[in-house]
């Protein structure tokens, strides 16, 4: 094709309708395909997610075998004013025998290196159950040890000093009624805004 | 190819070197300046200071050696230039890393820092800073954990699980909290005094606790002409006049006499910044590169996740030189400003 | 063209990380470990091919003017399926590959060999084109998790060769991805030029 002729149909209404139908053609087939594959896999996607953020969910409740999750519970304004700076992800309740027994709580703190995608658990009557980490970017060798749950000085692990806390206690603060990892204070302090956001989630829940 | 073992360090126009002195006798006189604030290292912390600074020698040595074998370049560790960044690397290392540690500096340092880019000369960051950063990276439990020097000396051998540990002055100088920072340097003040925060009596890396030793070193090298007094002058200027109008906490002369004293403020200004391969060739650029480094050390350490930031300040006022070079460059003679001239 | 020819070009002369300095962002951020670099090394290799192979089929009825176009719909078709592949039956791999799946699809490797070799020549010569790239690509991944995982991490596909306390761990962190390619490629260009000399 050359220079001249292109500038020519470039002008051609049957070309630009050729062009159109050519794409439109292309996008209607793959979308076609996308479906189909979509179909196979749905099912199972949603299952696998599902199992994923059930097992972070147990890990951080006090009773694991007994206790079921709902569904994930709509989000109110008030909620997410309550979690303030940390972004609050959703929230399940836990049910051991069909008894609501506190709830799930994914929030998203920011830690030295990036966010920090974390489940807390707290039961009905507000105490922190458990914390568990589900995703991280802090640094390997220094923050990733708060990830792990690594003893602080003190000898709790660093995420496990925070079962037991509850709003009765107070903001949680690094230094005062939390204890830090040594170089790590920043992803401790990560952590621990999200427990914070995370119980004063549970007290709008009542 | 270029004869390497006569090479003298002046590929660019460098004002300050003459042309009767070559790289060896310039590296010579860094070392000379270097040995009084690595005898104080050793009074301080040990023995091991001087085992840590030979292996990181040793080190630094041997991999320059081994790379222009199996390049099969001419040798050039007679220019002691690996010497000093040994010895560089070991003071910007807590005394007690493991001796397998300095070496993976020293191995990253001197191969990839270093001679991939050409050896000597050629190098765009300081190869001993480099190293450090590498290490800091990898290791960073070692890196900043510091043996106390009033809690007795670094064991010889064996790994550093054992030591006492302390705090740098720095760290107590670092926190957002206006009253946590307060107390924290309350404490500082009252455990340390200016003399020892001076002497060196503190925790620290190797070779950057003593200021007075690191001074007498500086002094040598200005009145050996090795070293301009406009980086170091300007860089410890910029830091003082910062920290004096914005202390964080205590009196503004406190602040600002702890600020200097403490970390690796000294070493990086009079050992490290003055790098010839990796700064500005002119006065009037050396003077720039100095405030740019204590620009960003001071905004490193207020506000920054590190307690010291003098190692990345001059790495980032190394990649700066080019620019500050092109700008700072004198106008040859007989040359006018170009103005419309045709290309 | 002959099979051998493309096969050294995809591999060697023409390899598509090192000497095109194609898909970087990719090949940094995801060679941390054996298993990424597997999983994303043949994920190209399958969309390359088969996307190579539709757009030479389909390459004399594509108007010129929307070539582009065409090329991003039919690659973003595959990759949608190879993610939703990977995210049902290997979760475990779609997870830590992340979004580097999705982004596969402006992944420049795959639309250079779209412009630059389907949609000029047969469909037989663009799927072997396909795979030899794709070789190329995935070739240079795992020499990358290789040198990354065992010197960084310490591990190989998992199991432990070096004691924790030694690894060089700034090789798994983003600046280890820069300066573990900058060697690759230096090697190569040095490689390359030693060979062309020795002629």
């Amino acid at each position: 094709m050359s220079t001249a002729n292109k500038e020519k149909v470039q002008m051609d209404p049957a070309y630009i309708i050729k062009l159109t139908v050519t794409l439109l053609v292309t996008c209607v087939i793959v979308a076609a395909c996308l479906g189909g594959v979509n179909a196979i896999t749905a099912e199972k996607i949603e299952a696998i997610n599902k199992e994923k953020t059930e097992i972070a969910m147990k890990a951080v409740v006090a009773d694991p075998d007994n206790t079921t999750f709902s569904d994930k519970l709509d989000l109110t304004d008030e909620m997410v004013a309550a979690a303030g700076s940390v972004t609050l992800d959703s929230v399940y309740e836990a049910q051991v025998n069909g008894q609501s027994a506190g709830h799930a709580i994914k929030v998203v703190a920011s830690g030295s290196q990036g966010k920090i995608e974390m489940m807390v658990g707290v039961d009905a009557e507000g105490t922190v159950t458990g914390v568990s980490i589900v995703k991280n970017s802090e640094t390997s060798g220094i923050g990733s040890k708060v990830m792990t749950n690594m003893p602080t000085a003190a000898g709790v692990g660093v995420l496990s000093q925070f079962e037991g806390k509850s709003a009765a206690d107070g903001t949680l603060t690094v230094g005062a009624n939390v204890d830090a990892i040594s170089g790590a204070t920043v992803s401790t302090r990560g952590v621990t805004n999200g427990v914070n956001a995370a119980l004063a989630v549970a007290g709008v829940l009542g | 190819m270029t004869d390497y073992k006569n090479l003298k360090l002046i590929a660019t126009s460098s004002p300050h070197i003459r042309g009767s002195e070559t790289t060896q006798g310039i590296m010579k006189d860094v070392i000379i300046a270097m040995l009084p604030a690595l005898a104080y290292a050793c009074f301080n912390f040990g023995l091991r200071a001087l085992t840590l600074t030979l292996v990181s020698v040793a080190g630094c040595v041997f991999f320059e050696w081994l790379y222009r074998k199996l390049m099969k370049k001419p040798q050039s560790i007679q220019d002691l230039s690996s010497v000093v960044t040994g010895m560089l690397l070991a003071f910007v290392s807590p005394v007690q890393i493991p001796y397998w540690m300095i070496l993976i500096g020293d191995a990253f340092a001197i191969i990839i820092v270093k001679q991939l880019f050409g050896g000597i000369g050629k190098n765009f960051v300081n190869p001993a800073l480099a190293g450090r950063a590498v290490l800091l990276a990898s290791y960073a439990g070692s890196m900043t954990s510091w043996v106390d020097p009033a809690a007795g000396k670094a064991a010889l051998f064996g790994s550093n699980v054992d030591v006492v540990t302390a705090a740098t002055p720095l760290s107590y100088m670092k926190g957002t909290d206006p009253a946590a920072l307060a107390e924290s340097f309350g404490n500082l003040t009252s455990t340390y005094g200016v003399k020892e925060m001076f002497l060196g009596q503190i925790g620290g890396s190797l070779g950057e606790v003593s200021a007075l030793m690191l001074i007498i070193g500086g002094v040598y090298l200005i009145w050996r002409k090795v070293i301009n007094w406009q980086t170091p002058v300007a860089y410890i200027g910029t830091v003082a006049v910062l920290t004096f109008l914005f202390p964080k906490a205590g009196s503004s002369l406190d602040w600002m006499l702890y600020s200097i004293f403490g970390g690796g403020l000294m070493l990086g200004a009079f050992f490290m910044a003055t790098d010839y391969a990796t700064s500005p060739v002119t006065k009037k650029g050396q003077l720039i590169f100095g405030v740019g480094c204590g620009l960003f050390t001071v905004l490193i350490r207020y506000f920054g996740s590190y307690n010291e930031g003098v190692c990345y300040s001059i790495m980032v006022m190394n990649l700066f030189v080019p620019f500050i070079d092109k700008y700072t460059k004198p106008v040859r003679f007989g040359v006018v400003k170009k103005e419309g001239a045709a290309k | 063209m002959n099979f051998g020819k493309q096969l050294k070009e995809g591999l060697i002369t023409q390899n598509p990380v090192l000497v095109q300095v194609l898909g970087m962002c990719s090949t940094m951020a995801i060679t941390t470990s054996i298993m990424n670099g597997l999983g994303m090394g043949v994920s190209v290799l399958i969309i390359l091919t088969a996307s190579n192979v539709v757009i030479s089929a389909i390459r004399k009825i594509v108007p010129d003017k929307i070539r582009i176009a065409m090329f991003i719909v039919v690659i973003a078709g595959f990759v949608t399926c190879v993610d939703l592949l990977l995210q049902a039956f290997v979760p475990a791999i779609a997870e830590s590959l992340g979004v580097f799946i999705p982004l596969i699809v402006v992944n420049c490797i795959i639309l250079g060999r779209a412009e630059s070799f389907s949609y000029k020549n047969g469909v037989g010569a663009s799927f072997v084109d396909g795979i030899c790239q794709g070789l190329g690509y995935t070739a240079v991944l795992l020499v990358m998790c290789f040198i990354r995982e065992l010197l960084g991490a310490g591990t190989l596909a998992g199991f432990r060769i070096i004691p924790e306390q030694f690894p060089v761990g700034i090789l798994t962190l983003p600046v280890g991805g820069f300066l573990v390619l900058g060697c690759l490629i230096a090697a190569m260009q040095w490689a390359l030029s030693k060979s062309k000399e020795g002629k």
